[in-house]
Formats: C-alpha cells, sequence, structure tokens
C-alpha cells in the first residue's frame, strides 16, 4: 500500500512536470534544457559568480571549476552571455541544488523590455499555479531591486553588516550605525504596509519606482492573490537584478512557492521560477 | 490570532512585570497562570513557552509568528528572521572572564563560538575555542582555558568560582523578532503589538 502510494507520488510529478511544459509549449514558449553541472574558467569569475560559490557544491578537475547548478536564472544568464538565443520566451523544468537543499524547479523567462509582455508571464505562472497544480496563493510581496541603491550610498550598500541590519529590519541597530536621520532609518519608522506612501509624499525622485511596484501589485491583486504588499526595503541577491521583483506564496508557508523579476544580462528580461 | 515564542525562565517573569507596567494585563494574567502548559493562549494571542535558544526556530519556521528572546541567544545564529525591536528587559552583557588578568587568553571556553571568534579576529589575536554546553565557569577554575566568554548579568556567578570579569563587551537585551513571511501577512496586528510593546522614549 505504502509502495503503491510512493509510486503514484513519483508519477504525479513527472507527470506535472509534463504538464507544465506542455502547457508552456502550448503557449508559444521555447523549451530549453541545460546541463546540471556548469563549467567555470577561473580567471573569468565575475563578483556574482564569486557571491554564489559559497552557497553551492563544486569542485576542481583538470584546471577547471565546475559546480551544480543552484539557480536557474543565473545559468541561463550565463548561457545568455556565452551564445545566442534567439527565443523570446523559453520554459524550463529541473533541479537545481544549494549545499543543503534539492528543489524541483519550473520556469518561464522573457528577454524583452516590453513590461506588458513580462506581466503576461507573470499572469500565466500565476494561473498555472492556481488552475493546473490547485494551489491557492495567499501572499505577494513585490519589491524594486534599484529602490534602495537610491537611499544608500555604495560603501553603505556594500557594508555587510548595514546589508544584514536592512535585511532583519533591525532599526535599532540602523539608528547606532546610520544616525537617526537617515532615510532608511525614517523610511523604517512606518508600518511596512504605509512605506510607500511615505516614499512617494517625501522622496519624489523615487515615485516612479513605486508606480512601478504598483502597477504590478495591480497584476496580482486582479489575479485575486489574497494579500499584495509592496516590500520597500529588498536587497538584490545579485547585481543583473535591477528591477521589480516578486514572490509568491501559497497558504501557511514559510519559503514562496514562486519568486521572480526583471534582470538584465545583457539586455532586459523578466523570469519567474515556481519551486515544487 | 498571533502566535509569540516565549523563552521560559527568568526571561518570562521579566517579561510578565514588564506587561504589568505596561497594563496589558489580559496577557499577563494569561502568563501568570501558566505551571507546566506549553501553550497558553488569550483572546487575539496564543503563547508558546520554549527553551531560549529554540525561539528563533519556531519564528523561522513560521509556527510562530512572532517571538521574544535574548539578543546573545540572535548573534548565536544565522536565522531568516526580522530583528525587529529591543525590549526593555534582560539586560546583561558579553564578557571575558578569567582568574587574573593576562595579556593575552589563547584558550577560550564558551557557548558562543561565534561571537568569540568574532571577538577575537576584531582585536586580531589568534584563539582556539572550546565548545561547551553549560558550566562554562568550570573551563577556567580547571585551567582547561585562559579564560571564559559568557553573558554576566551580575558576576555573582563568575565570583563564587574564583573568576572575575576582564573585558566587557557587547550589551544584551530582550528582542522581539518575528517571522519574515507573517511580517507581511499579518503586518497589521504585528504592527499593534510592536507599538504596545514599545518602549515610551523609543524614536
Amino acid at each position: 500500500m505504502h509502495s503503491n502510494s510512493h509510486n503514484q507520488s513519483i508519477l504525479h510529478q513527472k507527470q506535472q512536470e509534463l504538464e507544465f511544459l506542455h502547457h508552456f509549449h502550448g503557449l508559444d514558449f521555447e523549451l530549453i534544457d541545460l546541463s546540471v553541472i556548469e563549467q567555470f574558467d577561473w580567471t573569468k569569475l565575475s563578483q556574482d559568480d564569486l557571491g554564489l560559490m559559497n552557497e553551492r557544491h563544486k569542485w576542481q578537475h583538470e584546471g577547471s571549476l565546475f559546480a551544480l547548478r543552484s539557480d536557474w536564472t543565473n545559468a541561463i544568464v550565463r548561457y545568455r552571455k556565452k551564445y545566442q538565443l534567439n527565443a523570446e520566451k523559453i520554459a524550463y523544468t529541473g533541479p537545481v541544488y544549494t549545499l543543503n537543499t534539492e528543489k524541483h524547479q519550473y520556469g518561464l523567462e522573457i528577454f524583452t523590455d516590453n513590461v506588458d509582455k513580462q506581466a503576461e508571464v507573470l499572469t500565466q505562472m500565476v494561473r498555472f499555479i492556481k488552475q493546473s497544480l490547485s494551489i491557492p496563493l495567499s501572499v505577494a510581496v513585490i519589491s524594486h531591486n534599484t529602490l534602495l541603491k537610491n537611499l544608500l550610498s555604495e560603501e553603505e550598500l556594500a557594508d555587510e553588516l548595514t546589508r544584514k541590519f536592512i535585511k532583519e529590519r533591525n532599526r535599532d541597530a540602523l539608528i547606532a550605525k546610520l544616525g537617526t536621520d537617515h532615510p532608511i532609518v525614517e523610511l523604517m519608522a512606518h508600518p511596512a504596509a504605509e512605506q510607500a506612501a511615505y516614499v512617494k509624499e517625501h522622496m519624489p525622485h523615487l515615485k516612479r519606482h513605486i508606480e512601478e511596484m504598483s502597477h504590478w501589485e495591480s497584476i496580482l491583486i486582479k489575479e485575486n492573490v489574497s494579500y499584495v504588499y509592496g516590500d520597500m526595503l529588498a536587497l538584490p541577491s545579485q547585481s543583473y537584478y535591477k528591477g521589480i521583483s516578486i514572490q509568491l506564496y501559497s497558504e501557511d508557508q514559510v519559503e514562496p512557492i514562486a519568486s521572480g523579476g526583471q534582470y538584465s544580462s545583457p539586455s532586459n528580461a523578466f523570469g519567474i521560477g515556481l519551486n515544487v | 490570532m498571533i502566535t509569540i515564542a516565549l523563552s521560559k525562565g527568568r526571561q518570562l517573569k521579566d517579561f510578565i512585570n514588564y506587561l504589568d507596567e505596561k497594563k496589558l494585563t489580559s496577557w499577563s494574567t494569561a502568563l501568570k497562570s501558566v505551571s507546566r502548559e506549553l501553550v497558553v493562549e488569550t483572546e487575539n494571542v496564543r503563547f508558546m513557552l520554549v527553551k531560549g535558544e529554540d525561539v528563533p526556530v519556531y519564528v523561522e519556521e513560521g509556527v510562530a509568528d512572532l517571538g521574544i528572546t535574548g539578543s546573545d541567544v540572535l548573534f548565536e545564529q544565522d536565522r531568516q528572521i526580522n530583528n525587529l525591536m529591543d525590549l526593555p528587559f534582560g539586560y546583561c552583557h558579553f564578557a571575558i572572564a578569567a582568574k587574573e588578568p593576562q595579556d593575552t587568553y589563547p584558550v577560550v571556553a564558551t557557548k558562543y563560538v561565534q561571537f568569540t571568534q568574532q571577538y577575537f579576529d576584531s582585536i586580531m589575536q589568534p584563539v582556539k575555542i572550546i565548545q561547551l554546553k553549560g558550566s562554562v565557569e568550570l573551563a577556567a577554575t580547571i585551567n582547561m582555558a585562559d579564560a571564559i566568554m559568557d553573558i554576566v548579568q551580575t558576576g555573582t556567578t563568575l565570583r563564587e568560582n574564583g573568576l572575575s570579569e576582564q573585558v566587557q563587551l557587547d550589551e544584551i537585551n530582550a528582542r522581539l523578532i518575528s517571522n519574515k513571511h507573517a511580517y507581511f501577512a499579518k503586518n497589521d496586528e504585528i504592527q499593534t503589538i510592536m507599538n504596545q510593546l514599545r518602549m515610551n522614549d523609543h524614536v
């Protein structure tokens, strides 16, 4: 009995993966697959590559550095730097490995700076999650990866402790480090739900960023995501994340079920990955 | 309903006193009635009583939306949580303690490995750290280590074991922490609790 349910679970998982690929192929996405082992040249490692190495399984063989794929977008960004990719929209499925975890990701990427087309990809992913996987989405968090670059100096943004305090919303520690008059300290004095309005009113040079966030929020509200919030304090994990960032949560889950956003490498793109 | 993970023991008593000061009597009354229960419920809040070191675990996992624990505990754990606010109790500090002052302390026993390593790195001195789970004073008393790194409140335990404080380091107090997801999903309730618990002189 146990063995049968185990078999059914494996079959269901494989079927779901095929369904994802068929579904998005039917919506004009090109399907791609990449090796789970990535090869690096020691002399050509970027800051982003180096930053991720701490979280990856890696090894050296005959002068080359190898690592297991830990993030699909990162793999696709590097693929695009090396090879021509003619398709505008791609869909993929496959495993990603960090030091302690293995996840299976289903993802979509669109290579265009047309925000309406990018938003359509988000909508298609949300509908797949809700309709095909029957997973209700309870919370969406939208952030803008360039917002903090406007509130912090380059030095502050690079400082490890400052980044930790921002990430943990530790305002007391930021007051001690940056002073009470620092714009980020003033922003954090307001409840999360009121921070967008505060930025709009008191930091007019950032109005455009807030309006972009509101636009993406409205798309998710239209898709009936229960709570949609703007997060003013998101720190980009990789330098190529330059615009909107989105995290989708299902009921009572700590980790986002899907996350993605706008990036630039070398041309503008949008991607979203679903963690199965 | 908001779930708050609390440290059992001395910090719980301090929290109850603080609740009385803030006139949050429905919470303090519920917590005062605890004998061996691990979960206590009031109208809008469920309290979970756990070991201080486990508070960040319950919060990170989302079993609790909020938690209250010492900044020393948070320092040692690299958790994905929001470290929201100082609370005015649980005051003590990190200190190096030894039998006699020395120029350097090459071997140090402690429960706080990360803090100790970071401190000795900051003063550019090599150190061998012996990790212990408790009764740390003994390590210096029997010369297993040159010193201990521990949290000190009154210094009585040190004195009783023939040790004295040599270097006073970072201050410690209670902190309110939140689950990253709940911070957005239950922002109104969390904000209300933050306002209720906020110190009057807070900026």
